[in-house]
């Protein structure tokens, strides 16, 4: 079975995208994503392996759809070294979904503070940055960026995987891709 | 729509109505208080067109219908007495909920953050040994109150939000409440629009089931098969965004139009091949079969209280699919195959939603070809008829039976009042007393899985 597959990619090429690092017409991205914050950055960046914390402060599951797919042969984010991580200990990106709910801000800080340094929050979908349609709805707080230092923000509802993985790469200081970067670590990306 | 008003002092006569009415066969819609304080349960006769309304007019005391035996509604009692009018209280439920107390319990807090990427619900799990003995959800979490948003809104305004209830039924939604709006303005569809909707839906029901199915994969820690679904699941919203324009299609029953690609119909009925060859796949492999044969089952008497819809209904035999009791697609003039089981457990659960995406990509294929291709403005293709300012929307959504109720105001422009009904708000009634049913904890990933409820369409 297994060596029937591996077969078969050869001959068919692998099903997974080489976005970013090569463009993809298959691969959507139709957001523009934001770096906001400086936070975090002077206690060094995040290379290599980075363990991602989902949490839904209020979405509709969309953003959830998309972001799960990450992990799926189309766009295999595992291969920049992202992993989702069952435990805040671990993790060095808090990836936030939904409205804010009055609830999960709260909880929301809780696991910031379990997270270690040094850490990064992305605000994923327009619901996170500003509560999107859901503003003004009561006990929605309507954005991330009020209770906790956000580092980027992915617009879209729901970004696409493209995009989340831009926005991701982004937060880590890994995209766009800079000048002097070793050939090595290019092809790594792409 | 035939119409019964009862008055505070019938209370008692109010529910036993209900009662009656369901056990002659009637479903139960949904329970709502409308925007003149009456409160309405609605009803519908499987095959006929007409709506069944029962008011209780300024309701004072009114007995829960729980209390009685309707579990079909708990969810929306729980509403009522939380954020009802001060009018309006509750009789405590007789129903108490089984506290589980004593040496050797331990309870496991379990959320409303989880593991991997899920919604925010929290389940606390109690096992005596390994065994699971109790399980109790707690949700509202995450409430956007969108029914509340949507009043005073313009129509299409108020489409936006509902499209952003459930992203994985979004068409769903969309289409229930347009047919309520429509059915309150009076107005018919023609049978194109009827064509481009289903198609649609049926898109939506794939992509939903496949992750549904990739994630029982992972949780029987097959990865490979995990990984295959999530790949056609892609391949579906890929296809969705370029015929509909949209991967979850939001705006796509506004745009009412489909871009031509002579490519689709072949790469989506091989999308339907691949995932047969997976599941027959999960089919041959004994450590995927042994976890799921049993797991899960939802108790008959649990079946009985809550009528649950949709795929986790059909899997334990209530036989209501949308789609075939009520002509409201173009169901009714192409055959399509529904499958059930009267298991109920995991297994059941998972062939069912297997078998289903068998039969959309059947319906996609014979209906893609004909949708229209032009341009098509809804306007110009509905026939206009007395409309009451009150309608009724109900479509087969993934999940199973979703209903919207549109209050409008005179203009026929303007939400004055909206109530909906979620497959998932009903089904997660059943969770509890399925995984409490000789169970062991190595069984809950697998069994939760199994159901795949969503969390947003219960907090709404
Ligand atoms: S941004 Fe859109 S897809 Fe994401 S949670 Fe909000 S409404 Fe849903």
């Amino acid at each position: 079975m297994f060596y029937w597959r591996w077969l078969s990619d050869l001959i068919q090429g692998p099903k997974t995208t080489r976005f970013p690092g090569h463009p993809d017409p298959d691969v959507i991205i139709r957001g523009e994503n934001h770096r906001v914050g400086e936070e975090g950055r002077d206690a060094g960046p995040i290379r290599r392996a980075m363990a991602v914390r989902h949490l839904d402060a209020g979405s509709c599951n969309g953003c959830e759809s998309e972001l799960q797919l990450l992990s799926g042969p189309d766009y295999d984010f595992s291969r920049f070294g992202f992993s989702f991580t069952p435990s805040p200990r671990h993790a060095d990106i808090m990836v936030v979904t939904g409205v804010v709910t009055e609830s999960m801000a709260e909880v929301m800080q809780h696991v910031f503070q379990a997270m270690p340094s040094p850490k990064r929050v992305v605000a994923l979908g327009q619901c996170a940055i500003d509560g999107h349609v859901f503003a003004g709805a009561p006990g929605v707080l309507g954005s991330v960026q009020n209770i906790l230092p956000v580092t980027v923000e992915i617009t879209g509802c729901p970004p696409t995987p493209g995009d989340i993985l831009r926005g991701l790469l982004e937060a880590v200081e890994a995209y766009p891709f800079e000048q002097g970067e070793s050939a090595n670590e290019r092809q790594v990306l792409g | 729509m035939t119409e019964e008003i009862w008055t505070n002092q019938d209370s008692d006569q109010w529910v036993a109505r209900i009662l009656q009415r369901r056990q002659e066969g009637v479903v139960l819609v949904l329970l709502t208080q409308g925007p003149d304080e009456t409160l309405w349960g609605l009803g519908r006769q499987p095959g006929s067109s007409e709506y069944e309304w029962w008011g209780i007019a300024h309701p004072r005391q009114v007995p829960r219908p729980a209390a009685m035996g309707i579990g079909e509604w708990i969810h929306m009692q729980e509403e009522l007495s939380a954020h009802g009018d001060t009018s309006l209280t509750w009789v405590p439920s007789l129903r108490t909920e089984r506290v589980v107390r004593g040496k050797g319990i331990f309870t496991y807090p379990l959320g409303p953050v989880h593991a991997d990427v899920s919604e925010s619900l929290r389940y606390d799990l109690s096992v005596m040994g390994d065994e699971i003995v109790h399980l109790t959800l707690r949700h509202g979490w995450k409430p956007r109150h969108i029914a509340r948003l949507c009043r005073g809104k313009p129509v299409m305004k108020a489409l936006e939000l509902v499209e952003r209830m459930t992203a994985t039924s979004s068409f769903a939604h969309q289409w229930a409440f347009m047919m309520a709006v429509e059915n309150a303005q009076g107005r018919v569809m023609d049978k194109g629009v009827r064509i481009y909707r289903s198609v649609a839906l049926e898109m939506e029901r794939l992509a939903s089931h496949l992750g549904d199915l990739a994630i029982l994969a992972s949780s029987t820690g097959l990865v490979v098969a995990q990984m295959d679904y999530l790949h056609l699941k892609e391949e579906i919203l890929r296809w969705n965004n370029r015929l509909f324009g949209d991967r979850y299609l939001r705006g796509a029953l506004g745009n009412n139009r489909i871009q031509v690609d002579t490519r689709a119909a072949p790469e989506i009925i091989q999308v339907g091949e691949e995932a047969q060859r997976i599941t027959n796949g999960l089919l041959k492999t004994p450590s995927f079969l042994d976890r799921l044969v049993g797991a899960g089952r939802i108790p008959k008497s649990t079946v009985e209280f809550v009528a649950p819809v949709g795929p986790v209904g059909r899997a334990c035999g209530c036989k209501t699919d949308v789609r075939a009791v009520w002509d409201y697609g173009i169901y009714d003039d192409i055959s399509f195959s529904i499958p059930t089981s009267e298991s109920g457990d995991a297994y059941a659960r998972f062939l069912v939603k297997a078998r289903e995406i068998s039969a959309s990509i059947n319906i996609v294929r014979r209906l893609l070809p004909v949708v229209p291709r032009d341009a098509h403005p809804l306007t110009h293709h509905s026939r206009k008829a007395e409309g009451t300012g009150v309608g009724v929307g109900m479509v087969e959504a993934a999940r199973g039976m979703l209903a919207y109720a549109v209050w409008l105001d005179s203009s026929g422009e303007h939400v004055r009042h909206l109530a909906v009904a979620t497959p998932s708000a009903r089904n997660w009634h059943v969770v509890p007393p399925a995984m409490a049913n000789g169970n062991i904890l190595q069984d809950f990933p697998i069994i939760d899985a199994s159901f795949l409820l969503s969390v947003s369409g219960w907090d709404q």
